[in-house]
């Protein structure tokens, strides 16, 4: 997660590649966080946009749906995406390491948020993401993972087991 | 979805079903055998024709090449009698290679000139010589590449060699080529893979042997 970076009055700011561009508006997260964005980066959101365009009051979006943490992510990725000269290949490889070390639960976050505040290309590659993951898996950590418990019975088990008995399985040890 | 299936259970806890949805139709193909045991309702979602459809319509399906070729012989010796063929498969997404597994009925190679074609993500094997015997062969399998695994499907009603193949939305069209008397032959079949079954086209006006076969969008030509 990128630091949040605060202001002499305590305030979230963003970093100063935004803060050139005059105008800016705050995001309210539902635990009562406010974070400063330019409107090009907010505008990134087709949510956020609509709402700019419906004038909110104030310039204070409050976002009910989103907790700090998640929103503060989010911003990070909109302020790297609106970024004067940053090519598609920096946008490329910010994306895969701004997603990398992201546990399940924080990804299941952000792409709420990304679908909530219509943001198309982080959603799409939140949900890539989540399931990447299980990529050379074990189905034993895929459950571990997502915290999803095995109905099967024993014998159903076994039996699917043996389906596919022949096959090669190139799963890697669940030590990761 | 069948609704009687496990309401209690969210496809991913922690998200609603419409992003999880999202999210498993991202899955690449290759995970999906695996991510089938994990537990009911990915089992359910994973291998039903709705899924692939859904994927289909959302993009998520994608192309990747099928060949049939030569496999290296069993040992380091010099290859004796005739090549044993296998189907390589190239991914595009991944950019890798990868052999599908052999044919149960016929471990060690293909049956020679079997006809292969591709409809709703399977692949379709009919027809061809026995590789030891060579005697024409009737078999049709069916390898579903999400689940990684061959199944026979309904045998060709006669053999039949050197005929045209084409495949479109579940359906295998056979037509022409020549029966075991070497006589070319005017009938043509299609095979419903849901159903399992052949239903005899109209017969062409001429005999077809070792003819090709085209689709037109949902025509088919020989």
């Amino acid at each position: 997660m990128a630091p949040k970076n605060k202001n002499p009055n305590g305030e979230n700011v963003v970093p100063e590649v935004q803060q050139k561009k005059t105008q800016a508006l705050i995001l309210k997260s539902s635990d009562g966080e406010e974070f400063s964005i330019s409107k090009s980066a907010a505008g990134l959101s087709v949510a956020i946009k609509n709402m700019m365009e419906d004038d909110c009051a104030g310039g204070v979006i409050p976002l009910p749906l989103v907790d700090g943490g998640t929103l503060a992510r989010v911003i990070t990725y909109l302020n790297k995406h609106a970024e004067d000269g940053a090519s598609d290949e920096d946008k490329r490889k910010f994306d895969e390491e701004f997603l990398s070390g992201m546990e399940v639960d924080v990804l299941c976050d952000v792409a709420l948020a990304g679908n909530y505040l219509d943001i198309r290309g982080l959603f799409h590659d939140v949900c890539q993401r989540i399931v990447n993951g299980m990529k050379n898996k074990s189905v034993e950590w895929v459950r571990k993972t997502f915290r999803i418990e095995s109905d099967f019975t024993a014998e159903e088990e076994e039996q699917i087991k043996k389906e596919y008995a022949w096959a090669w399985e190139g799963v890697d040890s669940d030590a990761d | 979805m069948d609704d009687d299936q496990q309401e209690f259970t969210e496809l991913i806890p922690g998200l609603p079903e419409e992003l999880a949805l999202e999210c498993l139709s991202r899955l690449h193909y290759s995970a999906h055998r695996l991510s089938s045991r994990v537990c009911k309702r990915w089992r359910h979602l994973l291998l039903s024709n709705d899924f692939y459809y859904h994927r289909k319509q959302s993009g998520f399906t994608h192309k990747a090449a099928c060949f049939v070729q030569a496999l290296p012989p069993h040992s380091h010796s010099k290859p004796v009698g005739q090549p044993r063929y296998g189907i390589s498969l190239f991914d595009p997404v991944t950019m890798s290679w990868d052999r599908l597994p052999p044919v149960p009925k016929y471990p060690d190679g293909l049956p020679l000139f079997c006809q292969v074609v591709s409809t709703e993500g399977k692949l379709i094997l009919i027809g061809g010589w026995d590789p030891s015997s060579w005697e024409p062969v009737r078999d049709v399998f069916v390898y579903e590449f999400t689940t990684q695994k061959w199944t026979q499907c309904a045998d060709m009603p006669s053999t039949r060699s050197f005929f045209a193949v084409g495949a479109v939305e579940g359906k295998v069209i056979v037509a022409g080529g020549h029966d075991e008397s070497k006589n070319a032959l005017r009938s043509a079949w299609v095979l419903d893979m849901k159903e399992e079954e052949w239903c005899e086209l109209g017969r062409m006006r001429e005999e077809r042997d070792e003819c090709e076969g085209w689709l037109w969008g949902r025509s088919f030509g020989w």
